[in-house]
């Protein structure tokens, strides 16, 4: 359940984003140098999503060990 | 040691992919100019900001526009304020007939183009000559750069994150296929196991794929989500497979379950092909490359990208292979 905590404090700080975008900081740091940092954000999230993924797994064989 | 060879090869390539997308720096490029309009008669002090670029004042860069025809038009004095900033003077002829102008640099060895840079004010019906000699437009950049697009700029680097994940995709929906045939055609469990473990992986990967695409769109096209053919056609497919996955779970005898699910597999690819292969290459779509082949349209892809893109391609479908063989080796532990 930590993690639908993480996604959601992810999904709310987004739509704070959104809602404050027009003078802030993060939305402007986005165009910044040729928008590097919309490709850094990008491989961050392929990152932390495969990451994720083999946490979730992890657990899944944690159990399995436990049953047998 | 001897199964294992091509996930060797898979770290290999995923090394390699990330080493040289970061590695590579972006040829020059004009970032903005002070001024989107220019008047008819004298226009002074137009500065223009680079990007990635070494302008010098002992070598100074040749500055014109050029209008739809090639008709050039020189800038009569060029001064450069620092490595990335330059200041140029040009006159517009009274006679001008066209409205948009695109602006091009050269200095050393470079060719800078910036499509339709500018606007000019005014109609008028007549013709212009060029006041340019000829210059000769080949790019002759020793180093090895990726292409610097208008919009894409740095983000061009996603073509080798963002689009493997389709790929990746589609690769295990087609073993998931493969294995859904094999399945109806002898009913043996692990063609089973194999199909439903390849489409709960390649949901994951079309999930990224989304994500990825949603952060990129939302700094390039101005909006979290557009209505695009792509990205209409990724979500139904995204979903259909979601379908799958529930309209297992939701049946409890397990042959039946199996039975089912191979065959809303067949029926699920179908959609997958038509939602991304047929329909986007009938509509546009704002995707980067398109009317065509999507992403492989060799306008597109410049050799440097090439380089990167299909190791990259290789090194994300090794890595789903991967995680798919994982899965499956943890679903026989589990039946025994």
């Amino acid at each position: 359940m930590k993690l639908f905590k993480y996604i959601f404090a992810l999904i709310a700080f987004a739509l704070y984003n959104e809602v404050y975008s027009q003078n802030n900081k993060l939305s402007e740091s986005m165009h910044e140098s040729g928008k590097i940092y919309v490709f850094l954000g990008v491989v961050l999230i392929i990152l932390a999503g495969l990451f994720v993924y083999l946490f979730i797994l992890e657990k899944k064989i944690k159990k399995l060990e436990k049953n047998k | 040691m001897k199964q294992n060879w091509w996930k060797y090869v898979t770290i290999i390539l995923l090394v390699y992919t990330f080493f040289f997308s970061f590695y590579i720096p972006l040829k020059p490029g004009i970032q903005n100019t002070s001024t989107e309009e220019l008047f008819k008669g004298p226009n002074n002090a137009i500065v223009v900001y680079g990007y990635n670029t070494k302008f010098i004042q002992e070598q100074p860069p040749k500055v014109f526009i050029q209008f739809e025809d090639d008709t050039k038009i020189c800038a009569f004095t060029t001064t450069v304020l620092d490595e990335k900033k330059i200041a140029f003077d040009i006159e517009i002829p009274d006679s001008t007939p066209y409205k948009l102008a695109h602006l091009v640099i050269q200095y050393a060895d470079n060719y800078i183009f910036s499509p339709n840079a500018f606007r000019i004010k005014g109609t008028a019906k007549g013709k212009i000559t060029s006041t340019c000699p000829e210059h000769n437009s080949s790019d002759s950049t020793q180093v090895v750069t990726f292409p610097n697009r208008e919009i894409l700029n740095e983000t061009i680097r996603n073509l080798m994150f963002h689009v493997p994940m389709w790929f990746v995709m589609m690769f295990l929906m087609a073993i998931s296929l493969v294995n859904s045939i094999r399945f109806l055609n002898s009913p043996k469990p692990i063609y089973d196991v194999i199909a439903r473990n390849a489409v709960k992986v390649g949901v994951v990967f079309a999930l990224l794929g989304i994500a990825t695409g949603s952060l990129w769109a939302r700094y390039t096209w101005g909006h979290w989500w557009v209505d695009d053919t792509k990205l209409n056609g990724a979500a139904i497919t995204t979903l259909v497979y979601f379908a799958y996955l529930i309209l297992r779970n939701s049946i409890q005898e397990e042959q039946l379950q199996q039975k089912i699910a191979a065959v809303y597999n067949i029926f699920a690819f179908v959609i997958l092909i038509v939602m991304l292969m047929i329909l986007p290459r009938m509509h546009d779509s704002l995707h980067p490359g398109n009317g065509g082949n999507p992403a492989f349209s060799s306008y597109d892809l410049d050799n440097t990208l090439r380089m990167v893109f299909y190791p990259a391609v290789l090194g994300w479908i090794g890595l789903s292979a991967w995680i798919l063989n994982l899965r499956i080796r943890i679903d026989k532990l589990k039946n025994n």
